[in-house]
């Protein structure tokens, strides 16, 4: 891909905070989206998914490595021209209105006076926020703050919207209003980043995810190409398969992961598999089902964040 | 323009949201309604001559023990009083001053009061004079500078006063003020004249506001702006717009100044026109307290500004900005007083000199603009010197620097450390 159809591009990117701790949150991460491409960027907590997004919008500097948005260093001012930013956790002022945050984020964001009026009611009418646009946020619930929030990113018409986190704390009537706004968001061919911890929400939604785990860029790819995983295979065992048995397994398959009673192994040929069933029979488990060929994301998820907490 | 607009009426409804608006607005409502309660009454010279002539039998003295009255029973006739013509005889220094013929009841009234007088003086053996010089001193003491007093020929208990004043605000009882709506009367004699009067009472109210109450509530009120945008959640949706990290920081520090201007203008203009009301005074240089006390507050917002974003906390940075000016009043105040602390140790000067250099000056910002109000309106030293109870000798070129370079010192560092730090 090259770098002129890229949206986001960041090389080498590293950062360690200053203080005592001296967190290493970021450990050379390079990525890039293109234009038009909804991303899924997932991660654990302190993984340094929200790092890497501060980074880009120069709330946070890089300790080394680069990062563009949209062709521009992510350092220059009007690099966030076109950018808007969910953040996780945001809070509006207590003081602000629906209808006076939006208007105060869109003068920020350098909007004029007659598109302001036209965007505005539009945003708050997408979000569902129309009629409580006159009243003050502190009243505002979990959900609505929340989609207010994905209404101010969205003011300046930006091609790259940045949401860390857009539906946490949200009840599952408003996740799925939320979902709707963005699946209508990207039916506009805006750029999106998503950081979420929801996989299911982000399979639904992205066409290309990365998992960042301990500020490494640990897999990455479509979820087509996550999830189609040649020879691996899912056992259900009467039993947890312990570490001993996990061991002996792999001597035979190249991937071993538990997950309760799932046993999920990746094997490069069946024969292996059959060797992995005889150890565990000869364990005395119980084999209750199988199944194979792709695994889900949340699978894909565990299983690397396991393997890059083993090495 | 957007941008800075944005922040402005931000920075607006935030005051209104903290009540800080209910708190200024309260404070201007009571300044205002003390001007709307003063009332200044003035009489006519004529009238004062007449009122001067019939205390003649009262007596009062000041001593140790307090003031003494007493009251003989004195009761000239007066007639009108009027213009002293050409032809009415007197001397020609006393041309355009007032004449007023008084009658007695009986031969050597006024002799008997004179002497009276002596004994209320507690000088029995004092020989009584010529009672119409007598007469000349009692209304001098009054405040009429030239005067003549003489006999009818035609009629031995009629007398005539030829009186002039020069300087209407030295006649006593000339001026009477009263404050509250007329519950509290000022003393009889203030001895100003109603300008004098109305810049006595703007200067009152320009050291209110550019002092102890003005200040400390500007302060506290805008203390919470700048760490309440720092907070953490809010920062975020502000940093990620197309808006650089120095701009956004001195425009907030505008919105503060912003706001505090807005409040000036409301509380110098409000009381300007109460007292223009009330006393007809309409001179606009009242006005210039306003710029003046928002220069004050720009200079000592500044350190505010610098803690706020150090600490993120509207208490701190509250307690830096009152720090900063108490500590910088001690140290000018001291500084001047002793002479630079001429007579102490080089080490101690040397010290001193550098601490009064740094700090900033804002003291002699309200000295700067209480001055000119008055020598705009009285004229010269004498003027300054009449009205405030202390002159200050100023370089007023390296006040104003240093305080001017503390302040950009102040908003320069905030700038770095907010540029620098993760968010």
């Amino acid at each position: 891909m090259g770098a002129v159809d890229l949206a986001i591009e960041v090389r080498g990117l590293e950062k360690r905070y200053r203080g005592k701790r001296g967190v290493h949150a970021l450990r050379g991460v390079d990525l890039g989206v293109a234009r038009g491409e909804i991303y899924g960027l997932l991660g654990r907590n302190g993984a340094g998914k929200t790092t890497l997004v501060k980074i880009l919008l120069d709330i946070v500097r890089a300790s080394a490595g680069s990062a563009a948005l949209l062709g521009e260093p992510s350092r220059a001012v009007h690099a966030r021209r076109r950018v808007g930013y969910l953040p996780e956790d945001h809070r509006f002022p207590d003081y602000q209105t629906g209808l006076s945050a939006m208007e105060f984020y869109a003068r920020l964001s350098d909007v004029s006076r007659v598109e302001r009026k036209r965007r505005v009611p539009e945003l708050l009418e997408l979000v569902g926020l129309k009629d409580a646009a006159a009243r003050k946020v502190r009243g505002y619930s979990k959900g609505m703050k929340q989609r207010l929030g994905l209404a101010q990113a969205l003011v300046h018409d930006p091609a790259v919207l940045f949401l860390d986190e857009p539906t946490d704390g949200v009840d599952p009537v408003g996740r799925a209003e939320i979902r709707d706004v963005l699946l209508r968001v990207r039916g506009e061919g805006r750029t999106i980043f998503l950081n979420s911890h929801l996989l299911s929400e982000v399979e639904q939604i992205c066409d290309r995810v990365g998992i960042l785990e301990a500020g490494r860029l640990a897999r990455e790819g479509t979820i087509e190409e996550l999830t189609r995983v040649s020879g691996a295979w899912k056992l259900e065992l009467d039993r947890e398969a312990d570490v001993a048995m996990q061991e002996r397994l792999r001597a035979h398959a190249l991937r071993v992961a538990t997950h309760g009673r799932e046993l999920h192994l990746e094997v490069a040929e069946e024969a292996a598999l059959d060797r992995c069933v005889d150890l565990l029979r000869e364990q005395r488990y119980g084999l209750r089902g199988l199944s194979g060929g792709r695994a889900s994301l949340e699978q894909v998820f565990l299983a690397t964040v396991e393997e890059e907490v083993r090495s | 323009m957007n941008v800075l607009g944005a922040i402005l009426k931000d920075s607006f409804h935030e005051a209104r949201d903290r009540r800080a608006l209910f708190v200024v607005g309260l404070m201007a409502c009571l300044a205002i309604a003390f001007c709307l309660g003063l009332s200044f009454h003035e009489r006519d010279e004529s009238e004062l001559l007449a009122l001067h002539l019939s205390r003649l039998g009262k007596f009062e003295k000041q001593s140790s023990g307090g003031q003494f009255l007493q009251s003989v029973g004195f009761e000239p006739r007066l007639e009108p009083t009027r213009r002293i013509l050409p032809d009415d005889g007197f001397d020609p220094s006393l041309a355009g001053g007032w004449t007023l013929g008084f009658s007695v009841v009986k031969e050597g009234e006024l002799e008997s009061l004179q002497k009276a007088w002596i004994e209320f003086r507690g000088r029995k053996n004092e020989e009584a004079g010529d009672p119409l010089r007598w007469v000349e001193q009692q209304l001098r003491v009054q405040g009429w500078q030239k005067l003549a007093v003489r006999r009818d020929p035609a009629d031995p208990l009629r007398y005539e006063v030829g009186a002039l004043c020069t300087r209407k605000e030295r006649l006593s009882g000339a001026y009477r003020a009263s404050i509250f709506f007329g519950l509290v009367q000022t003393d009889d004699e203030i001895n100003r004249s109603r300008e004098e009067f109305v810049l006595s009472i703007q200067l009152v109210l320009a050291g209110a506001l550019l002092g102890a109450i003005g200040i400390f509530v500007s302060l506290l009120t805008c203390a919470g702006f700048v760490p309440s945008m720092l907070t953490k959640g809010t920062l975020d949706l502000a940093l990620a717009r197309p808006v650089g990290r120095t701009r956004l920081l001195l425009y907030k520090y505008l919105g503060g100044l912003w706001f505090i201007a807005i409040t000036s203008v409301v509380v110098v203009g409000g009381t300007w026109a109460a007292l223009a009301l009330r006393t007809g005074v309409t001179d606009l240089r009242y006005l210039v307290m306003a710029p003046v006390s928002i220069a004050i507050f720009a200079v000592l917002y500044a350190p505010l500004v610098l803690v706020g974003v150090i600490t993120r906390s509207a208490n701190v940075a509250g307690l830096a900005g009152l720090g900063v000016w108490w500590a910088s009043s001690l140290i000018v105040t001291s500084y001047e007083l002793t002479s630079g602390f001429a007579e102490y140790s080089a080490g101690v000067r040397g010290s001193m000199q550098a601490l009064y250099t740094v700090v900033p000056k804002t003291s002699h910002i309200a000295d700067l603009g209480q001055r000119w109000l008055i020598e705009a309106r009285l004229g010269g030293a004498e003027g300054v010197g009449r009205m405030l109870d202390e002159v200050r000798q100023v370089d007023w070129a390296f006040s104003l620097g240093t305080t001017a370079a503390f302040t950009a010192a102040c908003l320069a560092l905030a700038c770095w450390w907010f540029r620098r730090a993760d968010y």
